[in-house]
């Protein structure tokens, strides 16, 4: 390639990489999605119980508990290795997510939810799904995004 | 204006010296580290996995897997896998080099990009396009089976696809970077790092390594540096392309940042180090150490390649893929014998090659500093 050639080529592939930078950011609404803020460990447990968003509730043997907010787990689903129920992140895809349009989708994840529940070393559940159902079949579309604390967190 | 576009044209083409011996070798590094990365990650390019999700998890957000509305057969993805292999055995050996390298980084990127249906895009995206990107520099010019049968046509190399890369590499960190500063990492209120870690130590469970001291670290004053280091460092990457040694620079710092989030947060960036290593002055490195000991490895190297028929490559090869899709990782045996957790092993060993890496080319830069000064005095 001539130097001409070359210096173009440079031009395209930096412009290449800002324009489609600006689209993800401002298509794609992707920023908030990959880094959010970490507010920290003991800010994400009173921010579940103050604003009452536990939806399930499981206690195991080995002491920990484990508290789910079903709303986020749908925006940015991502549940435990330890638990084994959902081994990947769905990030970005559930964020208009409506559950009333899609009940087959709904019954996936709650089966596999489920699946954790019977576990021998799983003591106690509470398990707030009739109230999910009727509280999700209210939204008109899951908006909110919040970080991972939010909705999952390990009890000491 | 003329002295600008020299200098532009300059630092194109003259940033990162290259040597055909040099760019065979990064290739042939580069071949048996893809050969790693299948046998590492062997249970990802399996992909049966994907088989256990249900329909309405298929999302694809690339072009090229939106042409299939479901999971397709598991057949697709074993051919993929195989065409896959195959051309990095054929770009490893030098084999008709350019058009293999072009089409194994189709064959990875298709791959990825069905990996990717579930909505998640993840990092390695650097070391994907590595194979096309190198291929303009005419990486088979040594230490090939191209070079053996017409040395005549193989003799001049490029170093400017280097240099895009390094704008590749450098806006990479910047949208990392840029993001986190967006996301309020340098708010003082905000222990984002902190925050990060707790989740992969208490949810993920990634405990490993330097994480239990880490747990037990409370110091807000130490969390927020590495907020702000972080941030700093990832946001300044890109402005470092116009200095080729200070872009050295900054790929060392990210062999220790990386090195450190491996130790700390157990998460593996260490496929990073093979787009970071083409970056070093390997001539000049290489001009460094002991020529005999150089020579003799470039020799066996040499012998390796010519020595390379269908005759052995083909049948071991079979034999290599039939194992590990129908009997499962055959690599995997031995560390399940020692008991180690290959997880860990392996990128703990790469970090430690790179740092050392780092280190010696920092060192003989810093020696040749002294060396300078000391002759002018």
């Amino acid at each position: 390639m001539t130097p001409k050639q070359l210096r173009v080529l440079f031009l395209i592939v930096s412009l290449f990489l800002i324009g489609q930078y600006i689209y993800i950011m401002q298509v794609r609404n992707f920023f908030p999605a990959i880094v959010l803020p970490r507010f920290g460990y003991s800010y994400a447990i009173d921010n579940i119980l103050k604003y009452e968003r536990v939806d399930m509730i499981a206690e195991f043997s080995s002491g920990d508990t484990l508290l789910i907010n079903f709303h986020d787990l749908f925006s940015e689903a991502f549940i435990s290795n330890r638990y084994g129920i959902i081994r990947n992140n769905f990030h970005y895809k559930y964020s208009d997510w409506e559950p009333q349009k899609d009940p087959e989708f709904l019954e996936w994840i709650e089966h596999r939810v489920e699946s954790f529940t019977k576990r021998d070393d799983c003591t106690k559940v509470v398990f707030r799904w009739e109230e999910i159902r009727k509280d999700l079949s209210n939204k008109q579309g899951i908006k909110e995004k919040t970080h991972l604390g939010d909705f999952i967190i390990k009890l000491h | 204006m003329h002295l600008i576009i020299k200098k532009i044209d300059n630092w194109i083409s003259e940033s990162y010296p290259v040597t055909p011996g040099v760019l065979g070798g990064i290739r042939i590094v580069f071949g048996f580290y893809m050969l790693y990365l299948f046998w590492h990650y062997g249970d990802f390019f399996n992909f049966k996995w994907a088989m256990e999700y249900p329909q309405r998890l298929f999302d694809p957000a690339t072009i090229l897997s939106s042409f299939f509305s479901d999971f397709p057969p598991y057949l697709f993805y074993l051919s993929l896998n195989f065409l896959l292999f195959s051309t990095t055995v054929l770009v490893l050996i030098g084999y008709k080099t350019i058009l293999m390298s072009r089409l194994m980084a189709l064959f990875i990127i298709v791959q990825f990009s069905f990996f990717y249906v579930f909505g998640n895009i993840d990092n390695p995206i650097l070391i994907l396009i590595f194979p096309f990107i190198m291929s303009f520099t005419n990486w088979g010019a040594a230490l090939s089976v191209d070079a053996f049968r017409s040395p005549e046509k193989m003799t001049k190399v490029h170093s400017w696809p280097i240099t895009l890369y390094s704008i590749i590499v450098g806006f990479a960190f910047f949208t990392s970077g840029f993001a986190k500063l967006l996301a309020g990492w340098m708010l003082y209120s905000i222990q984002a790092t902190q925050g990060e870690f707790l989740m992969e130590y208490d949810v993920l469970e990634r405990n490993v390594a330097l994480a239990p001291f880490f747990y037990d670290l409370h110091s807000p004053l130490i969390w927020k540096s590495i907020d702000w280091a972080t941030v700093i460092f990832e946001t300044a990457f890109v402005f470092m392309i116009f200095s080729p040694p200070m872009f050295r620079f900054f790929t060392s710092l990210a062999v220790f940042f990386h090195f450190g989030i491996f130790l700390i947060i157990d998460i593996d960036f260490s496929y990073h180090f093979m787009v970071f290593s083409i970056f070093l002055n390997w001539p000049w490195i290489l001009s460094n150490l002991k020529k005999p000991w150089i020579n003799k490895i470039y020799g066996i190297l040499e012998k390796l390649i010519r020595g390379v028929s269908l005759y052995w490559v083909v049948p071991l090869f079979a034999i290599y893929f039939a194992l590990f899709y129908f009997h499962g990782n055959p690599m995997k045996i031995p560390y399940s014998w020692i008991g180690l957790n290959e997880y860990f092993v392996n990128p703990l060993l790469i970090f430690i090659s790179a740092t050392c890496i780092c280190f010696y080319y920092w060192g003989i830069n810093i020696s040749a500093f002294i060396n300078s000064k000391i002759k002018r005095l």
